[in-house]
């Protein structure tokens, strides 16, 4: 059976209070274009996990998707800020769990290892480790040491978005970062969907294995507004677009600037 | 010369950094400092990001933390994990990590400030995981009452208590300070800043000695070079 799906069929795998995994990192190559199709889709009260979040996650909480947000950041770095995140967060209209980058990623690594959990003393003595389900305190079996043990993450669905695949869904991702954490993030998910540059007959030595991708959409400029390297850099015109949009609460507006970016990109 | 605050942070920050070897370099403040550093006094600095460009050597201040400008030049182009496994492995040592709030016993929060309503801000990314991890930390903070207090409204990376072998170094506009167990010292103060002002604008207790050292005037060479790197004006801001 083809992996591969359209729009449509991608919404409809959509359910609410699912777990959804973001891939790329930061401001570099976000699966903008399926973000985009849950805001216009039924889904509601998802679960946000990302090792760090920008406008994706502010998207889906303005579309109010959102029940809960775990990651290390939620902004735009240079940029500006999520407004739409920072304001459910203070209005408490959302859950919002902070974990270290690295804690996001070692929870993936245990997701992907099929284990409960993994030490580290990363968050050891951090107030983000108190009242927080995903991080124990534990003694080492072996030492004296005590780690913050990090519970493994398994998203439902995980959404990806690739430089190429093939039709069995072996997935080429050009350029760092977040190459090896996407192969984490697709071996952690249950159910993985990449959306890819070019659609190739074969990958010889793909980044992420088919075995672990349920779907493939093909969506050029799909990463849109955000980086996607070697092809593109961050679009800044439109990230400043972006950020005056989320301050002002503009929903309609943040999503046309984002649509438009996608159309750019696709043409070019 | 007129500078802004920020300005003055990132040069001061830069003469600090420059003794070093190689640096962690969080995004904003030290990631400038940074990258003056090896351009002006240490062309042999390694600056690494947490997206796993090590021993890097961007033009200007990357937009982000995943700017590929980070990768172009690096020696090591690796991923996130590989970079927070070198620093978890005691392989990089030395952070730079800056946030909202820092206080005497040098930890930073960057996520939550406390009133009505609470304040939520971005979070801190890496930040934490520099700080558990790194045994020489620069932190980078405005030299404000509301920044430098008593005690962080939330502990997000955390400080000594991370490692009893840690040194803090505290770069802010008007010097550079060492937070230790017993005390906040002083190393050495802006050219021109009062004293007075550099305790009454602080929510902890500083030590000054009498014969403090002052930094050397900022000159011409250090801001051209900041105002041609900092693309994004973050340091005037």
């Amino acid at each position: 059976m083809s992996k591969i799906i359209n729009l449509t069929d991608f919404a409809a795998l959509i359910k609410s209070k699912s777990k959804i995994g973001i891939g790329g990192f930061d401001l570099h190559r976000k699966p903008i274009e399926l973000v985009l199709q849950i805001c216009e889709s039924e889904a509601e009260d998802l679960e946000l996990f990302g090792i760090s979040l920008a406008l994706e996650a502010d998207l889906l909480i303005g579309s109010g998707k959102v029940g809960r947000i775990i990651s290390s950041y939620t902004g735009l770095e240079n940029f500006g800020q999520c407004y739409f995140f920072r304001d459910a967060c203070e209005r408490e209209e959302i859950e919002s769990v902070e974990l270290s980058t690295y804690a996001t990623i070692l929870a993936l690594q245990a997701g992907a290892l099929g284990i409960e959990y993994i030490p580290s003393k990363t968050m050891l003595h951090s107030d983000m480790a108190k009242s927080n389900n995903l991080i124990r305190i534990i003694n080492s079996p072996f030492s004296d040491n005590v780690y913050a043990a990090i519970k493994s993450y398994n998203p439902d669905i995980s959404l990806i978005h690739v430089g190429e695949a093939d039709r069995k869904g072996n997935a080429y991702i050009y350029h760092p970062p977040a190459t090896k954490v996407d192969e984490l993030l697709a071996k952690a998910s249950k159910t993985s969907i990449i959306s890819t540059e070019k659609l190739v007959d074969k990958i010889e030595n793909p980044t992420i294995s088919g075995i672990y991708i349920s779907h493939i959409l093909h969506l050029p400029g799909g990463s849109a507004q955000t980086s996607h390297y070697p092809l593109c850099d961050v679009d800044s015109k439109t990230m400043e677009l972006y950020s005056k949009g989320s301050k002002e609460k503009n929903l309609s507006f943040c999503k046309e600037v984002i649509k438009n970016a996608i159309e750019r990109r696709r043409k070019n | 010369m007129q500078l802004k605050e920020g300005e003055k942070i990132s040069i001061i920050g830069c003469r600090a950094i420059a003794q070093e070897r190689e640096i962690l370099a969080g995004h904003g403040f030290p990631v400038l400092s940074a990258i003056m550093a090896k351009r002006l006094y240490n062309p042999d600095l390694q600056i690494c990001f947490e997206s796993g460009a090590i021993y890097s050597n961007p033009e200007h201040l990357p937009h982000s933390v995943s700017d590929i400008i980070n990768y172009r030049n690096a020696q090591f182009p690796l991923d996130l994990p590989d970079a927070f496994g070198l620093l978890e492995r005691e392989i990089l040592k030395t952070v730079g990590i800056s946030g909202a709030q820092v206080d005497k016993e040098g930890n930073v929060n960057s996520t939550f400030i406390s009133g009505e309503p609470t304040k939520r801000l971005p979070g801190s990314g890496g930040a934490c995981d520099f700080a558990s991890f790194g045994t020489d930390e620069y932190i980078f903070m405005l030299h404000e009452p509301k920044r430098l207090v008593n005690r962080v409204d939330y502990i997000t990376s955390p400080g000594l208590i991370s490692s009893p072998k840690k040194r803090i170094t505290l770069i802010t506009n008007y010097g550079i300070f060492s937070i230790g167990r017993e005390s906040v010292q002083t190393i050495a103060l802006e050219n021109q800043i009062a004293t007075e002002k550099v305790k009454n604008q602080s929510g902890f207790n500083i030590k000054i000695r009498s014969n403090v050292r002052r930094l050397d005037i900022i000159t011409e060479e250090e801001v051209s070079l900041l105002r041609k790197i900092d693309i994004y004006k973050i340091s005037r801001r």
